[in-house]
């Protein structure tokens, strides 16, 4: 059949201003599908040699009750607290960070009033601090000693969890005959 | 000439069409250029999953405990001991290891008990040497690794270990003195010792060195320690020197008694390379017994690091046997380390940097360490029965049974609370057993396992 010039170029107006749109069109929406969303692209492997997606474990540190600061490395641990009792402020940081299982690591703690004043804290305040294990019902192993270094500023060294599992780091601040506490929950993983 | 039948052909589209068309194959090229930058690269078909023989699933969580579990590695230096790592010194060490000169009447050597037949260690519940002992004694295998050193930790470093059992009265029954003496008598120890360590000291005045003398605290009228209160500050210190020397050179040799890969080590670096010839040679039941030890056994929580232990102490509720006293373990053992003259931070260590060392240094005496026994390695451990610090285990399904019902009551202290009873059927202990076993390695050689010919190579 003899098709004129004229029929062909409408023809092929037709196909150009309706058709290629929508092939472009899904050619976009083919070519871009949307992301799989994963938590954190963990994997297991399985008994037949694949991996799947899974949540990751690790050590994380929280606190029983108070802020919800965040540790310098993202991590997600909390490490800084109000005293139970509302006056003070405490922060750590360990050494080395993150702890370690089974080793030795020192505490570096700064306190502060709860409103985060630095100024004129007791000249008396001492700090101490200890670690149990309250479903193991033991604390650690050895005694940390306790050093002051500036005002607000407390050095625990010698601190060993030397069990996987979950840790309360109690710290009292005594001033007088007051004392107040915080603690702090941290979990140890192999 | 003949009007033509059509209409005269346009040069182009006529407006407006021609812009629209102008519009649309701009917005297809447009939009096809973002297809094609869209489009994720031609990659091949994702690799078959390989077939590694798994019958059980390991999470991240289980993978990162078996990444701290293995491979072994070397074991941690020992600053303390300039001779730690000296071939010379081990070998003499491996000499003086089998050599029974070195206790009272020539009848034991430290072999005796540690024998590389029965697992480095003497097979018996407890040691019987000259007399018999109330506890096991430990294997020998991987005791580099430990951070403390016999069940109770008396000891901080393994040259200091090794100098205990010559004095023990119911182990080797020899004084510190006396082994001078034999080395200075015995050609070839002499010879060997002084090409080591340099001269011995000139032993040849009985008033100056007593035929047998070593401190005995808590005895002030034993004739040894009357004999070793009576020689010099400086005799004593030449004695110590010597003493101390042949312990470095017994540690030099110990640290050479080191587990190979075992087959739990290589199914994890199979598991890690993705490679079926390691991983299917675990059997099924290693691989449930691996998945019960790092999961609903709980092992882990004290049996972590390369050397399956974290050589701190436990209280695990062991009952009191009948007819025996409480053993208060190490409890009675933080004194004990602190005062050792021979401990990491004392006069006759090689630290070089001894502030550094905080070992010692933050040691507690309390209640949670009443009753508490070091955690043993657990590579090796179907070769180095029986079990528990007074052997009172024959096998590891008897201790297994233990875990699995908690059936006892410490004496003294009280039980890691951690630990309920696991209730594991049959089957599971089982599994677990099998696990156990896939944790012993090939054999050493006998270059290792015998005495040398010479004192030095």
């Amino acid at each position: 059949m003899y098709t004129s010039p004229v029929a062909f170029s409408r023809i092929f107006r037709l196909f150009s201003i309706f058709l290629l749109p929508l092939i472009a069109a899904w050619s976009l929406t083919t070519a871009c599908p949307a992301p799989n969303t994963t938590p954190d692209g963990s994997t297991e492997t399985t008994p037949d040699g694949s991996t799947q997606e899974t949540m990751s474990e690790g050590s994380t540190e929280t606190m029983s009750e108070g802020s919800t600061e965040t540790t310098p490395d993202g991590s997600g641990a909390i490490r800084s607290l109000v005293t139970k009792e509302g006056t003070y402020r405490v922060a750590y940081i360990p050494a080395p960070d993150p702890i370690p299982l089974n080793e030795n690591f020192a505490v570096n703690f700064t306190v502060t009033y709860a409103d985060g004043r630095e100024a004129a804290l007791p000249a008396d305040l001492e700090l101490k601090a200890d670690a149990t294990m309250p479903a193991h019902k033991h604390g650690m192993l050895q005694k940390p000693t306790i050093q002051k270094e500036t005002a607000g500023k407390y050095k625990v060294d010698g601190m060993k969890f030397h069990m996987p599992g979950q840790w309360v780091m109690k710290v009292d601040l005594t001033s007088g005959a007051k004392t107040e506490t915080v603690e702090f929950e941290i979990n140890m993983s192999n | 000439m003949r009007n033509h039948p059509y209409p005269p052909p346009h040069k182009g589209f006529p407006h407006p069409q021609r812009g629209v068309l102008r519009w649309a194959c701009a917005l297809f090229v447009l939009s096809m250029a973002m297809a094609s930058a869209c489009t994720p690269p031609v990659t091949p078909d994702p690799p078959k999953p390989v077939d590694l023989g798994l019958v059980i699933t390991l999470t991240d969580a289980d993978n990162k405990i078996l990444d701290s579990l293995t491979p072994l590695g070397e074991p941690p230096p020992s600053p303390s001991n300039r001779y730690a790592d000296d071939p010379k010194a081990a070998h003499f060490g491996q000499f003086l290891f089998f050599d029974k000169r070195l206790s009272a009447e020539s009848k034991f050597s430290c072999a005796s008990c540690h024998d590389p037949q029965k697992g480095w260690g003497d097979g018996l519940p407890t040691a019987n040497t000259i007399a018999k002992g109330d506890r096991n004694a430990p294997t020998v295998w991987n005791t580099a690794y430990n951070r403390w050193f016999f069940w109770d930790g008396r000891a901080d470093t393994l040259w200091a270990q090794a100098t205990q059992p010559f004095e023990n009265p119911i182990e080797m029954g020899a004084t510190r003195v006396g082994l001078l003496h034999t080395f200075t008598k015995e050609a070839d120890l002499k010879k060997a010792y002084e090409a080591l360590f340099g001269p011995l000291p000139d032993t040849s005045d009985p008033q100056r060195f007593p035929p047998q003398a070593r401190p005995v605290s808590d005895d002030p009228n034993h004739p040894h320690q009357k004999a070793w209160a009576a020689m010099s500050p400086t005799d004593q210190e030449a004695a110590n020197r010597f003493y101390t020397n042949i312990a470095k050179a017994i540690e030099a040799f110990e640290r050479k008694i080191i587990s190979k890969t075992s087959p739990f080590d290589t199914f994890v670096a199979g598991v890690r390379h993705k490679d079926p010839v390691r991983t299917k040679a675990f059997s099924p039941a290693a691989q449930r017994g691996l998945k019960l030890f790092i999961g609903k056994a709980q092992c882990t929580f004290c049996h972590f690091g390369k050397n399956l232990s974290n050589s701190e102490f436990h209280n695990i509720g062991l009952n009191l046997p009948a007819g025996k006293s409480p053993d208060i373990g190490r409890f009675d053992a933080i004194d004990k380390v602190l005062k050792d003259p021979f401990n990491a931070i004392g006069t006759f260590s090689d630290d070089a940097a001894p502030e550094k060392y905080t070992k010692l240094k933050f040691l507690a005496s309390n209640t949670e360490i009443m009753g508490a026994f070091k955690t043993p390695t657990l590579r090796e451990i179907a070769n180095t029965a029986p079990y528990m610090h007074d052997g009172r285990f024959a096998t590891l399904e008897d201790v297994l049974d233990f875990y699995n019902e908690l059936p006892d009551k410490p004496p003294v202290g009280h039980r890691e609370e951690s630990l309920r009873p696991l209730q594991l059927d049959k089957d599971q202990k089982a599994d677990l057993i099998a696990f156990l076993r896939s944790l012993s390695s090939p054999p050493l050689p006998t270059s290792l396992t015998q005495p040398p010919a010479q004192p030095l190579p």
